[in-house]
């Protein structure tokens, strides 16, 4: 028992230190800068082409293929996480049960920014004049003024401004758990997934009851009376959500604008002509045209002169380039199809064919010719569906973060400790100033209330 | 658009010549000639703003979304804090790294392009603004503390209690760390909101907040050297040799994250 309260003793010492937390941070960024080293994710052949075998081994043995959700970094990020909360709430009961040092003295130098003025104001001042125009000028800056102490000839009082600042560090520790609680809710209850969808059929939404037909996609341009005419402004998809074969909702996606329905976000994510049969018209000498419906990508089709043809491939755009034919874009500019014929005797060729002009085909005894009949534009797009009940967390999260740095480091707490006395020829005010930030910053103020002091009312 | 060729190339020159006239004024004393110093500051930087409205107005959009317009507006905000650190200190010591960085920057841009193209669609987003503003704003900061870092580096190896045209070396080594950890202070919220609006912006966009992208990461890698830092600083009164190293070091992962993913990694972030 006595052991284990002192591995817990120790466990608990080092989940509190400063230093070993610190030890974590840098451990996390080396491992996360390591991850961007060796690229993350691939089969081992990859490593073993890039590096060659024996570092490639090395590299699957020591996870370093998958560092980000290697048990080094999750650990890593346990630590944190547990520590983030020690941490905090200790620091939450040091700053609730124990305030900063009430008097200048007590402050430990090392730990607190001490600046120091003195200020002569004039004459024909009161001190308590003084004060209450010192403390005036303090209101004016949001200082909350306690009340004055007049004793021994003096007037003693002090102000404090942005006493809630204190509270930035345990919101940013806070707001990091929060996020990382919202991360691992992510990555333990999200689920995603990216499928085709082609415009006009239905893709299942992830394992729930849901369908997602396409219905339509669009490319936004700029006009004519735009800038950039023709280039791409954004991409649209018009979807249908189906229970079965109910619809339930319509809408439309866009980049940055994912459609929301019952905790799914669908995204568009990319985008490409998805054209699955199209239409020949051969003509033959002595032969009435014939139209000769293939399947892109599908088995040979007979023609009536005995040749047979077979469409290999579909391209929307199509550029001749390095020597063979591919397509400039995914939009339908310039159609064409590869189509291969076989003749009778067995000799085969492809060739392209386009809608605007007839191929010719000589396949042995038998030719004819054949254009491509006009393509209707279909598309298909990259859809991916996103559940994450982690979100609103990690959201929440990063909104605690947010405020928490700009309490900490933009709104720093600060007292200033004043006393007004008599001395010989006058009046004397000693001024002090405390906090843990922006040293500058707050020696500049109290040089303007020095200033202040001594201009006069 | 020669005009503003011309102007791009005389604010390369001033910041440039002004850097030369910080670090002699820097070593000299020479009062007159920081005087002039400033003046080529602000004729460059005037040039420099011009440049930006002239983006501003051929591309019809804010100048943030390629390496050319970030470069500029980042040595914008490096040159703007340069001037605000001069105007309130009067010292151009800062100057002496500030502006070569600037001219850097400039120097950078040159290579890239400088035709105002339209926006990606995915680019067209109104995060786009406050993702990037906050990220610029947070760089220059933390380039200002890497200046202070790096003459703290410098001025602490010398000998003798006093540094010449400069005075009592503890005073001016105290006012380094100062604006040195004044500057991470200002600079780190900013980076936390660039580093929060960019996974907001990412899950929206991508639907994912977070995948690891070497511009993600580097960024956290800039966040944690940074948080680091501020905790040494805080909570172990952290001062002195070290906190000014921390500081070149973070500015190193900013360099990272903000140039180097963009050379040698290929990542989502490749038009930034």
């Amino acid at each position: 028992m006595k052991f284990l309260t002192a591995v817990f003793d120790v466990l608990y010492a080092w989940l509190r230190s400063i230093r070993v937390a610190v030890a974590v941070l840098a451990a996390l960024a080396a491992f996360s800068a390591a991850g961007t080293l060796i690229p993350q994710g691939n089969p081992i052949a990859f490593y073993a082409e890039r590096y060659g075998a024996g570092y490639a081994a090395w590299i699957a043995a020591l996870g370093l293929d998958d560092l980000y959700h290697g048990p080094a970094f999750l650990g890593l990020l346990l630590w944190l996480l547990t520590s983030m909360i020690v941490c905090s709430t200790a620091h939450l009961r040091q700053v609730l049960l124990a305030p900063p040092p009430r008097r200048l003295e007590d402050a430990n130098p090392r730990a607190f920014e001490i600046i120091r003025e003195a200020a002569r104001p004039p004459l024909e001042e009161t001190l308590e004049g003084i004060a209450a125009r010192a403390a005036a000028w303090l209101r004016r800056r949001f200082y909350r003024v306690s009340p004055a102490e007049n004793a021994d000839g003096e007037i003693r009082f002090e102000a404090e401004r942005a006493a809630f600042a204190r509270f930035g560090a345990f919101t940013i520790h806070w707001g990091c758990i929060v996020v990382l609680l919202g991360g691992g809710i992510s990555a333990l209850l999200g689920e995603s997934g990216k499928r085709t969808a082609v415009e006009g059929e239905s893709i299942p939404v992830l394992e729930s009851r849901y369908r997602v037909r396409l219905d339509s996609f669009s490319i936004d341009k700029y006009t004519e009376t735009e800038r950039f005419k023709d280039l791409h402004k954004g991409y649209r998809s018009r979807i249908t959500l189906l229970d079965g074969e109910r619809p339930v909702s319509h809408g439309e996606i866009r980049i940055n604008e994912p459609f929301v329905y019952d905790g799914f976000r669908f995204y568009q994510m990319d985008y490409r002509a998805a054209v699955p049969e199209v239409t020949l018209r051969l003509a033959s000498t002595g032969v009435p045209p014939q139209d000769l419906a293939l399947r892109v990508g599908g088995p040979a089709v007979e023609t009536s002169g005995g040749m047979r043809m077979r469409a290999l491939e579909f391209v929307p755009d199509f550029v001749f380039h390095e020597g063979k034919g591919g397509t400039r874009s995914e939009e339908f500019k310039n159609p064409a199809l590869l189509v291969e014929t076989t003749g009778a005797d067995g000799s085969s060729a492809s060739q392209w064919i386009f809608p605007d002009a007839e191929g010719a085909f000589h396949r042995g005894a038998g030719s004819l010719r054949a254009r491509l009949l006009p393509v209707a534009p279909r598309y298909a797009i990259g859809l991916k569906t996103v559940r994450d009940p982690g979100r609103p967390v990690l959201y929440a999260g990063l909104i605690i973060l947010i405020a928490g740095t700009f309490m900490s480091c933009a709104l720093f707490h600060r007292r200033v400790f004043l006393r007004v006395a008599s001395i010989e020829g006058g009046a004397q005010v000693a001024i002090a100033g405390m906090s843990r930030r922006n040293r500058i910053g707050f020696e500049d103020e109290l040089r303007r209330l020095r200033s202040f002091l001594e201009r006069g009312g | 658009m020669e005009l503003f060729a011309a102007a791009f190339k005389s604010a390369i020159l001033l910041y440039f010549l002004a850097a030369l006239g910080a670090l002699a004024s820097a070593v000299f004393g020479v009062r007159r000639l920081r005087l002039a110093t400033v003046l080529a500051v602000w004729a460059g930087f005037a040039a420099h703003t011009g440049l930006m409205g002239h983006q501003i107005w051929i591309s019809g959009r804010p100048p943030l979304s390629n390496m050319y317009e970030t470069d500029l507006l980042l040595a914008w905000f490096v040159v703007a804090a340069s001037l605000l650190l001069e105007r309130r200190h009067k010292t151009p010591i800062l100057a002496v790294f500030t502006l070569p960085l600037a001219v850097c920057l400039l120097g950078l841009a040159s290579f890239n392009v400088k035709e105002a193209l339209p926006l990606m669609p995915s680019l067209r987003s109104n995060w786009l603004l406050i993702h990037v503003l906050a990220c610029s704003i947070a760089y220059a900061a933390f380039a200002v503390a890497f200046a202070c870092g790096a003459f703290y580096l410098i001025f602490e190896r010398g000998r003798g209690e006093r540094v010449p045209f400069f005075g009592d070396r503890a005073s001016l080594l105290a006012w380094l760390d100062a604006v040195g950890l004044q500057m991470v202070d200002f600079g780190f919220p900013f980076l936390t909101i660039g580093i929060a609006t960019g996974a907001v912006w990412a899950d929206l966009c991508w639907g994912t907040y977070w995948s690891w992208d070497p511009k993600e990461t580097w960024s956290l890698v800039t966040w944690l050297v940074y948080a680091i830092c501020l905790h040494m600083r805080h909570v172990h009164s952290w001062r002195g040799r070290w906190a000014a190293a921390a500081c070149v070091v973070g500015f190193v992962c900013v360099l990272c994250t903000y140039w180097g993913v963009n050379y040698f990694f290929s990542s989502l972030h490749a038009y930034a």
